[in-house]
């Protein structure tokens, strides 16, 4: 008898890139790959502190030392815990973002130090930002899937990166008037964004290892399924980059956009540890969901009238036809059409073009958005069942999923 | 007057002591001329008298007092003087003379006006204390009081009145004495019977300390003295004691002022003829002193009353301060530092070291 | 693949769901001697605390500039920066200079001319020649 090849079809279940694209087993795995592969993981404490690898020097060190009004706090690579309550910028940042009271003033400075200005996991802000980005990612998913419930995957992939990319994360620190450290270091304000900068002229892409788990991850030019992207790739559909290349290694930094999505995600966490869950979502709700995107221009279609045709064949309606409704102009330099895409008696869309295929194609377009913009009235999300005495759950609608061609 | 111009002092056979002093300094032009023109030629006497006479027969004898003049002698040869032995010791000191090659050793010639205490050094005259400075400033009433219960005693013991500001601070017991007094304001003008004691004790601690200063006087103390009432022990000078005396006025405000530590202006010491006006002329409240924010605010801070959005200092916020908060300080002083533009210095044996710029300050 | 996703960032709308005043940090200068910083020494020690208890989303910052006019210089959100003399002031009047740093958005002061502006598309769309009734000519 023929032994089952058990490795093959379980290999996605047992990845934990398969079953979980969380951040946290992100880390986790790759920490071990790291490990492995004898570079330092996160955690190692022998990682010598070398923000200036010239303030190693005792003399120098000590003349440094004299010009500064907090002599003693120079020796730390992070500010000190006392020193959140002095802080002025960070007292206002907290009240600026309606942080909840429980959140303390500590937590928040420690929020604002990066993985690469300070590598004690104690001190940094990677343990929250891995919790928040979960959080964030959750909540954004679950809203986009169940009050659009026909999206593409692409465009889901690309809803997700503007609502909780990292552009957006980092316009929006800047929005909070999170001002940035020039170096990190003990003696800085606790209010200040602190990271080890990017030396210029690095190539950020180049130095990043990947950790996708992704098989051939290295051929970059192989073709990748939207499919595999679920299973492999991060949340935004981009190959899982290593994220501990952010903090570890000697005099490598990140770039401010990093850092400040870092921190923005790391205050979420902070407010879901010390606040609870109905506090996080709120924040979720005020800072996240209100910011403004219009979904239907994220769709880049390439054949729409094929995908149309395609789609009405799927849900067994009559097959598109384009009717000319309207037209002026014809043998004139400046014709306009108004087609009609037609299925039976039933007008799918509409679009006016210049020629008789733009009017098509815009026709299709236009039918095709209303088809995947379907999105129910009074959606309720799955984490709403987590409130007090929240009604029973309704199932949502799921939809097939996208055109297959 | 310039005597010179009279009487070329060559000529005169007796100067005054002014004109001697004045006269090597100030030689008149004329004087000047016939030194140089005319030393062949007969002197300016000599040629008056012939022309007097109309010809070389001039009857009598000569001008006795026509000749060198022997009450200025080396006026005309200062200068000669000056360098002749110079030259006769280079002579002499031939053998011993090594020529210097650097200036160490050599005899100091003259120095700079800065350059004077550096060489002196500090003497006990530069030294300045403050008139008060060795008193402790009083408030008013308790000042006025003891100025004028010392002031009576000085003039009970019929001392120099203005010779109590000799006395900086009194002893403890000293001053509980003083304070026991009282000063009576029924004799208002009789400043050496006005003094009340507590008991005859302390009448003669006093008399005793006070004959102290000053010159010793053995002036015994036959008036019958008067001791204060029990109830009545209030330490403060009766208002209508009189200053009209300007002695006394003298010695009072001279020991007022300096109990008080306060300067009282010329014009309330001329318009007041009481103890009480001059107390008045004081009691105005001195300049309102500005307010210390950082201190009000570090004041609010300890209490807790101030928000924690705020943020104070003391001291102007400079490009420094900020670049420190923003942890690029460290960074640019490493480089300053680096290039040289910052040198430490090492002064004295203090081990005191400055850090100076020899270079810009960092351009921001 | 039939269809792509074009990756944008969403847009803020301030006051929608959280506002974030866009004043973020205000400077209290004052001189401890000159005539002209009287009213603002006043305002520093009694006014500025409740000010700031009322205002705790903007970060205050008092120091002294010798030999200078008060001031009181405002940074926004935006990375522009306002300030106003308050030389010979009284407390209350400063304290309205205060407000009006307070409230600006940090923009220059422009005129505006439409009084609403909107991200969302018009509710009544946009009028078309090609639609409706056509009449023959």
């Amino acid at each position: 008898m023929k032994r089952l090849q058990l490795q093959r079809w379980s290999s996605t279940v047992l990845s934990p890139r398969a079953r979980t694209g969380n951040c946290l087993h992100q880390q986790l795995y790759t920490a071990k790959l790291r490990y492995q592969s004898t570079a330092s993981s996160i955690q190692s404490e022998s990682a010598p502190y070398d923000a200036i690898d010239v303030l190693e020097d005792p003399k120098l060190m000590s003349q440094v030392r004299r010009v500064h009004k907090h002599k003693s706090a120079l020796a730390y690579p992070s500010p000190p815990v006392e020193a959140a309550t002095r802080s002025a910028k960070l007292a206002a940042l907290h009240a600026r973002l309606y942080l909840p009271s429980r959140l303390p003033l500590q937590t928040l400075a420690r929020t604002l130090v990066d993985a690469s200005a300070d590598e004690n996991a104690d001190f940094n802000n990677e343990s929250l930002a891995t919790l928040g980005h979960d959080l964030l990612t959750y909540y954004t998913t679950e809203h986009l899937l169940c009050n659009y419930p026909r999206l593409p995957l692409t465009v889901i992939f690309a809803a997700m990166y503007a609502y909780a990319g990292p552009k957006t994360l980092a316009a929006m620190a800047k929005e909070w008037g999170v001002e940035h450290a020039a170096m990190p270091g003990g003696e800085v304000d606790p209010g200040y964004l602190q990271f080890q900068r990017v030396e210029p002229g690095t190539d950020v892409e180049a130095n990043s290892d990947l950790q996708s788990a992704r098989p051939y991850a290295a051929q970059k030019n192989w073709r990748k399924t939207v499919t595999s992207k679920i299973f492999y790739d991060d949340e935004f559909g981009d190959q899982i980059k290593g994220v501990v290349s952010t903090g570890s290694g000697s005099g490598s930094g990140v770039t401010a956009e990093l850092a400040s999505a870092t921190f923005v995600r790391a205050v979420m966490g902070a407010i879901y540890l010390h606040a609870g869950r109905p506090a996080a979502k709120r924040f979720f709700e005020q800072h996240f969901l209100s910011r403004h995107l219009n979904i239907s221009e994220l769709f880049n279609f390439s054949q729409p009238a094929r995908d149309l045709a395609r789609l009405c064949n799927r849900e067994n309606f009559e097959p598109p036809v384009a009717k000319i409704i309207s037209e002026t102009g014809r043998k004139s330099r400046h014709p306009v059409f108004v087609v009609g895409i037609f299925s039976g008696q039933d007008k799918l869309g509409e679009g006016a073009g210049a020629s008789l295929l733009e009017a098509r194609e815009r026709a299709a377009l236009a039918a095709l958005k209303g088809w995947y913009l379907y999105s129910p009235l009074n959606v309720r999300v799955p984490s709403s069942m987590e409130e007090e005495g929240a009604a029973p759950w309704k199932p949502v609608y799921v939809d097939l999923g996208e055109v297959i061609v | 007057m310039r005597p010179s111009m009279r009487l070329p002092f060559r000529e005169a056979l007796y100067v005054c002591s002014n004109c001697r002093s004045e006269a090597p300094r100030r030689i008149s032009p004329l004087a000047r001329q016939i030194r140089h023109y005319a030393s062949d030629s007969p002197s300016v006497l000599e040629r008056t008298r012939s022309s007097l006479w109309k010809g070389n027969k001039a009857p009598g004898p000569a001008d006795p007092y026509t000749g060198e003049s022997q009450l200025v002698p080396g006026a005309e040869k200062g200068e000669g003087d000056l360098a002749a032995p110079a030259e006769g010791e280079e002579l002499q000191d031939g053998s011993a003379y090594v020529q210097a090659q650097t200036w160490d050793g050599l005899k100091r010639i003259g120095h700079t006006k800065e350059q004077v205490w550096k060489f002196n050094g500090r003497s006990p005259v530069d030294e300045y204390e403050r008139f008060g400075a060795d008193v402790t400033p009083k408030p008013i009433p308790a000042a006025a009081h003891q100025a004028a219960v010392e002031i009576s005693l000085m003039a009970m013991l019929g001392k120099d009145l203005a010779s109590v500001s000799e006395i900086g601070e009194h002893y403890e017991q000293i001053q509980e004495l003083i304070d026991g007094c009282a000063v009576g304001s029924s004799e208002t003008q009789q400043w050496n019977t006005g003094l009340r004691f507590p008991d005859q004790q302390t009448m003669e601690a006093l008399i005793f300390v006070f004959n102290q200063v000053g010159v010793q006087t053995e002036k015994t103390i036959e008036s019958p003295e008067t001791f204060i009432s029990q109830e009545k022990t209030s330490a403060e000078a009766p208002r209508d004691l009189s200053l009209a005396d300007p002695v006394v006025k003298f010695a009072f405000i001279k020991r007022f002022s300096q109990l008080t530590g306060r300067r009282i202006p010329d014009a309330a010491i001329t318009s007041s003829t009481t103890v009480g006006e001059i107390i008045a002329s004081l009691s105005t409240a001195l300049k309102e002193k500005p307010i210390n924010v950082s201190k009000k605010l570090a004041r609010q801070a300890s209490v807790g009353a101030l928000p924690p959005n705020i943020q104070f200092s003391k001291k102007r916020l400079s490009k420094g301060d900020e670049d420190e908060s923003l942890g690029r300080k460290k960074a640019i002083y490493t480089e300053l530092i680096r290039r040289g533009l910052i040198v430490r210095k090492q002064r004295g044996n203090k081990n005191r070291t400055i850090e100076k710029a020899t270079g810009l300050e960092p351009e921001y | 693949m039939p269809v792509k996703g074009i990756r944008t960032v969403t847009a803020a709308r301030n006051g929608v769901g959280a506002f974030i005043l866009q004043c973020k940090r205000l400077d209290f200068h004052y001189c401890n001697f000159g005539g002209s910083s009287r009213g603002m020494l006043a305002f520093l020690t009694q006014t500025l605390p409740r000010f700031a208890k009322e205002n705790p989303q903007i970060e205050i910052r008092v120091s002294p500039r010798h030999q200078k006019h008060p001031m009181i210089k405002g940074q926004y959100i935006n990375g522009n920066e306002k300030s106003i003399c308050v030389r010979n002031l009284e407390p209350e009047d400063i304290l309205k200079k205060a407000m009006i740093l307070k409230d600006a958005s940090g923009d220059k002061l422009k005129r505006t001319k439409k009084p609403i502006t909107s991200l969302n598309e018009s509710v009544r769309g946009i009028w078309s020649p090609y639609h409706g009734d056509l009449r023959g000519v």
